[in-house]
């Protein structure tokens, strides 16, 4: 009863009293950042951006291969952004939990079916608890200066689950510091808010004619990029959920595309006269429109 | 993106493999494009390249469409064999700093057919993520797309 209504509440985003959140508000939260890249963050996608903002939800993406090493090491990371009034020139603690959400997290997505599991809070692992300054300001400090808080994502299973696609909700929380600790205290967390993310993952970083972040043509000086499509995404890591290498998930991918009854085999298809970019979105179109219908 | 539909249900073996290339490598993949076909020559605004390049078919049935149907509109009759003037897959190249097409042990995933197994219930088999194979190769992709005889496997590779 406790545990329905407490998900109840969350997805309804009223989940805490107002004084409550007052106390310290999530801003922000970016799932890639500056200098950031795929070994460590999320890989960039169009038309949206690795993202959170409040009264929104994000999308991210990971390399199962390419995040290896950071997850080993504990070197994935987000960036996350505090406002607090009440902690003017003062220490907090913060952290996030994941919580797999019980329906879809939003009825905007680009793929609006309801993609989570048992385990997806599992996957994603925890944000792990960091200590951090407020300013004068009010805002999250480092140096002296208004910022953006790296955090750690730690206990990430995104090898064990192979390609897929998953929502998931992060629970903020903050502890104030007391005299005498020096790690916070298991009992005296207090939510600050909740905040929603679709996270797609993916083998390895996409190749030809995928590419996640724009280039310079040395020859012109013009930034280059084929950036990769919410869309596809979403319908390649939900074809080939669950694959672990590249022969299992082409073969899957070849297989739901056979047998989804989208597509009637012609010599003459009505996309052979496009170039090879307009003809990709014209299927993607296709496969877009006919997977929602599909599934829903 | 957001436009809705899009133009047809209609494609052919070139839109598949696209399809599931570009999908493919969304994920990581490193697939690439190729024809099987019986000479190098692409033009088919010359008059014998169509004869020059089909080779024969098992039973297959296309995407979308029943056996009997994918049969006929191949050209199969009481007169002839079912044939392919070249056909476009997806393929994962076994040495990937060399990618060969003709290399027997490179990927298939063909989603633009499958084989059929049975053809008195209507059985497939998937002909995606099986190895090329050599001619001889029972458990090959070219073994299971094209007619054992002259006119089939050995003629679906240049």
């Amino acid at each position: 009863m406790l545990k329905g209504a407490i998900l109840h509440s969350i997805m309804s985003e009223t989940i805490l009293p107002e004084a409550e959140i007052e106390v310290v508000q999530l801003q922000s939260i970016d799932f890639s950042y500056q200098d950031s890249d795929h070994t460590t963050s999320s890989l960039l996608f169009y038309p949206f951006s690795p993202s959170w903002i409040p009264r929104n939800f994000s999308y991210a993406a990971y390399s199962i291969e390419d995040t290896k090493a950071a997850i080993a090491d504990r070197g994935l990371s987000i960036w996350a952004r505090f406002l607090s009034e009440e902690f003017k020139g003062k220490d907090i603690y913060v952290r996030a939990v994941p919580i797999t959400p019980e329906k879809a997290i939003s009825e905007e997505t680009v793929f609006p079916v309801f993609i989570g599991s048992e385990y997806a809070k599992d996957v994603f692992g925890e944000v792990e608890y960091k200590r951090l300054s407020i300013g004068l300001t009010g805002q999250s400090i480092i140096d002296n200066i208004d910022s953006n808080i790296p955090m750690k994502i730690i206990n990430s299973k995104f090898a064990e689950a192979g390609v897929g696609v998953f929502d998931v909700i992060l629970n903020w929380q903050y502890q104030e510091l007391t005299s005498g600790e020096s790690a916070p205290l298991d009992d005296k967390w207090k939510n600050i808010r909740t905040s929603k993310h679709r996270i797609f993952l993916v083998l390895s970083v996409p190749k030809s004619p995928w590419t996640d972040r724009p280039f310079r043509n040395i020859y012109n000086g013009d930034f280059t990029k084929s950036p990769i499509w919410t869309e596809a995404l979403s319908i390649s890591c939900e074809w080939a959920r669950g694959a672990k290498n590249i022969r299992q998930a082409g073969r899957k991918i070849a297989d739901k595309l056979n047998e989804s009854s989208i597509f009637e085999y012609s010599e003459n298809s009505d996309y052979s006269d496009d170039t090879p970019p307009e003809k990709l979105q014209k299927i993607t179109l296709d496969v877009d429109y006919k997977m929602m219908c599909l599934f829903l | 993106m957001n436009g809705g539909n899009g133009t047809s249900d209609n494609v052919n073996c070139v839109d598949c493999a696209l399809i599931v290339a570009t999908m493919t490598n969304l994920l990581g993949g490193n697939l690439l494009i190729g024809n099987l076909q019986a000479t190098d020559c692409t033009d088919y605004s010359l008059p014998d390249t169509q004869e020059r390049n089909k080779f024969s078919l098992n039973t297959i049935k296309a995407i979308g469409k029943t056996i009997e149907d994918t049969m006929s509109s191949l050209g199969e009759s009481d007169d002839s064999d079912a044939y392919f003037s070249f056909h476009c897959v997806p393929w994962q190249p076994a040495d990937p700093e060399n990618p060969y097409f003709n290399d027997p042990k490179n990927i298939i995933f063909d989603a633009c057919v499958r084989f059929v197994t049975n053809e008195e219930d209507g059985t497939t088999t998937s002909a995606a993520g099986l190895e090329l194979g050599a001619d001889d190769d029972a458990s090959g992709y070219r073994f299971g797309l094209a007619s054992q005889d002259n006119d089939g496997v050995s003629r679906c590779l240049r």
